[in-house]
């Protein structure tokens, strides 16, 4: 018995640790070792152990802080708008008869379904020149030349808000499953319209559910690669595909990984700031 | 003018009457008890009552004016609700200042009366506290103050007590009748629990099946039970199936199983030859060493006797017949065991006759 409880944390937690150990926590340690070193991009030979070289050269490099910057600007656009659309959507859900809301959360998870790649030439085919909007738009007579939809960063919010929309659903989904139906029936009797029940009561209880959802959904769009690829093509550059370039194109990997160092480092920041923010703010008592 | 007047209320789901052609009148500065086991449609009386619901057929008029198709925030009615429902997000003052920053009540009067409720409540002192930080009874005295500070026309209560623990529900029944009387506000309030409602109600409205079987003071519905389903619901009742032997001069005499006779005096709308069933509660049945001389009054064998402090319960054995006795522990030491023969007796106006029917 005694035995049994002192392995019990090793037997199940175990497996999954020594996993990430492995997996995780090695490589990543050996990034930021990686990162700090220089190589000569002409011999591939390590020159210098320690140095700070490749994060000034990223950092002090207008051209890769306007890639950071693109990168920062589209993951904060596809939260915004996976939260704004994906509310209404798990708030409906919530309220939902049975059947209905197992027929509308296949439809919302259904971009998990289908894989990355289809999904987005998919919205090539929509967005393209030739595609669905414009060809709908000029066979109308609304637009004398195709918009230019496809290869814009416009391109890139709406297929990463598709992928990443679900996380945002659910997230909200489960929060708003916590909230006693009763309590929200408690602001109406004290005065409440529906509408000021809502912004007092059912908002505030499932801001765990947004800060959730939300940091989910920049995380996944921060390090997000194959979809900015496909619908921002050479136009749109992330810091993900900035990394893969160094790393499989010019083979220059310290600068690589000093790349992947400074996304990793901002975006744990970020989520912090974002955390911190929210629970220490407005919603404090929601964190109780 | 009554103070809430319902007529002829009606909810249906599907087919299934919840609420079947409800009527009362509730009195200003009345305590009204719904009473009835669950389903029986007092919950949704009361919903229909706050607005959570609206009724298919009938009118629910507060101070002489109809609010039935009203929402509930255009009510003025103040809830307790069953599980509280605090506020978790935010702290004690604030759930109590809810209702009237709701009403745009200015800030200095809002602090003067959220201090009043919770000194009303005995929790001015926790003001600051966030609801999941109180213990239970503290939570129910938050979920009172937070309905009472709005002044309502109608403060309703479901289930008050019955997610407190024995000893505490007690109490808060001692402090909660003591806070609405001195509030002296028109209640209803939804139990299950008949202990509940006779001693925090002036009235109580037992209802069975959406219909209302009986409303009387505590005592009426006790003591002079409208239906067999009131008999059998209120009290601990012992049924024993018979027919009816005779009937003359307010007296009615039946017969049970194993040929024995009982009598009752009270009125009953029955005639010799009819199957009914003989209700007498258990506290009501006495056991004595030799008969008394009462017209019910049977020799019988106890089987057992549990001891339950306070209270001592006999199981008593009459031919094919069982009945519960129970009665207070005197502690005089006289407290008859298993197996002994002895006599059951109870007064003739002790026996309920109704015609049979569903127990509750």
């Amino acid at each position: 018995m005694r035995v049994s409880e002192r392995l019990a944390p090793w037997l199940l937690a175990g497996p999954v640790v020594l996993f990430f150990v492995v997996f995780f926590a090695v490589p990543v340690a050996l990034l930021f070792a990686s990162s700090v070193e220089r190589v000569d991009t002409a011999t591939f030979q390590v020159i210098e152990r320690f140095t700070l070289h490749n994060y000034r050269r990223f950092l002090f490099d207008r051209f890769y802080l306007g890639v950071l910057g693109t990168t920062l600007r589209i993951s904060v656009l596809v939260t915004l708008a996976a939260l704004v659309t994906g509310y209404p959507m798990a708030s409906y859900l919530q309220r939902a008869k049975p059947r209905e809301r197992a027929a509308l959360m296949l439809l919302v998870v259904s971009p998990l379904l289908v894989s990355l790649v289809i999904r987005s030439y998919g919205w090539i085919i929509v967005l393209g020149p030739l595609g669905l909007i414009n060809g709908v738009l000029s066979g109308l007579h609304l637009v004398s030349a195709p918009l230019k939809l496809m290869y814009t960063e416009t391109a890139v919010v709406i297929g990463l808000t598709h992928v990443f929309y679900p996380f945002m659903v659910l997230a909200i989904y489960s929060s708003l499953q916590t909230i006693d139906p009763a309590v929200v029936q408690a602001a109406q009797n004290l005065g409440a319209s529906p509408r000021m029940a809502f912004w007092r009561v059912t908002l505030p209880l499932s801001v765990p559910g947004i800060v959730a959802g939300s940091l989910i959904v920049f995380a996944l769009s921060v390090s997000s690669f194959v979809t900015p690829a496909l619908l921002g093509g050479p136009w749109v550059k992330v810091v993900a595909y900035l990394a893969w370039e160094q790393n499989l194109v010019v083979l220059d990997w310290p600068f690589a990984a000093a790349i992947s160092v400074i996304l990793l480092v901002l975006t744990a920041f970020v989520m912090y700031a974002y955390n911190r923010f929210v629970e220490r703010g407005w919603f404090a008592g929601v964190f109780q | 003018m009554a103070h809430l007047d319902l007529i002829g209320v009606e909810k249906h789901y599907g087919s299934v009457r919840a609420v079947d052609r409800v009527s009362l009148a509730i009195d200003q500065g009345e305590r009204l008890a719904l009473l009835g086991p669950s389903g029986c449609g007092k919950t949704t009386t009361l919903n229909l009552v706050a607005g959570f619901l609206t009724p298919d057929a009938g009118e629910i008029r507060i101070a002489g004016k109809d609010v039935a198709r009203l929402p509930p925030h255009k009510r003025n009615t103040g809830m307790v609700f069953q599980s509280y429902a605090l506020f978790p997000h935010l702290p004690v003052a604030e759930n109590v200042a809810f209702g009237l920053r709701m009403r745009r009540v200015e800030r200095p009067a809002i602090a003067r009366r959220v201090a009043e409720a919770l000194a009303l409540v005995r929790l001015d002192h926790l003001g600051a506290r966030y609801p999941r930080q109180l213990s239970g009874g503290q939570q129910q005295r938050v979920a009172l103050a937070r309905a009472l500070v709005i002044h309502p026309e109608i403060l309703l209560l479901d289930e008050p007590l019955s997610n407190l623990d024995a000893k505490l529900r007690q109490e808060m029944r001692m402090e909660l009748v003591g806070i609405l009387k001195s509030v002296g506000i028109t209640t209803i309030f939804v139990t299950h629990d008949q202990d509940e409602a006779l001693s925090l109600a002036d009235r109580v409205v037992v209802m069975n099946t959406g219909r209302i079987e009986q409303a009387g003071t505590p005592v009426e519905v006790y003591e002079e039970p409208a239906t067999a389903f009131v008999a059998k619901f209120l009290g601990e009742p012992n049924v024993l199936a018979a027919r009816v032997a005779s009937v003359a001069g307010g007296e009615i005499a039946c017969e049970l199983e194993g040929g024995y006779r009982v009598v009752s005096e009270r009125k009953a709308p029955v005639q010799a030859g009819d199957r009914v069933e003989v209700i007498v509660r258990a506290e009501r049945v006495r056991l004595a060493r030799a008969p008394s001389g009462l017209p019910n009054s049977f020799p019988a064998r106890l089987e057992h006797v549990m001891y339950l402090g306070g209270d001592l319960r006999y199981l008593v054995r009459l031919g094919p017949h069982r009945l519960i006795a129970v009665e207070k522990n005197r502690g005089d030491g006289d407290v008859p065991v298993a197996g002994q023969a002895l006599h059951v007796e109870w007064p003739a106006r002790e026996s309920l006759v109704a015609a049979a029917g569903p127990r509750p």
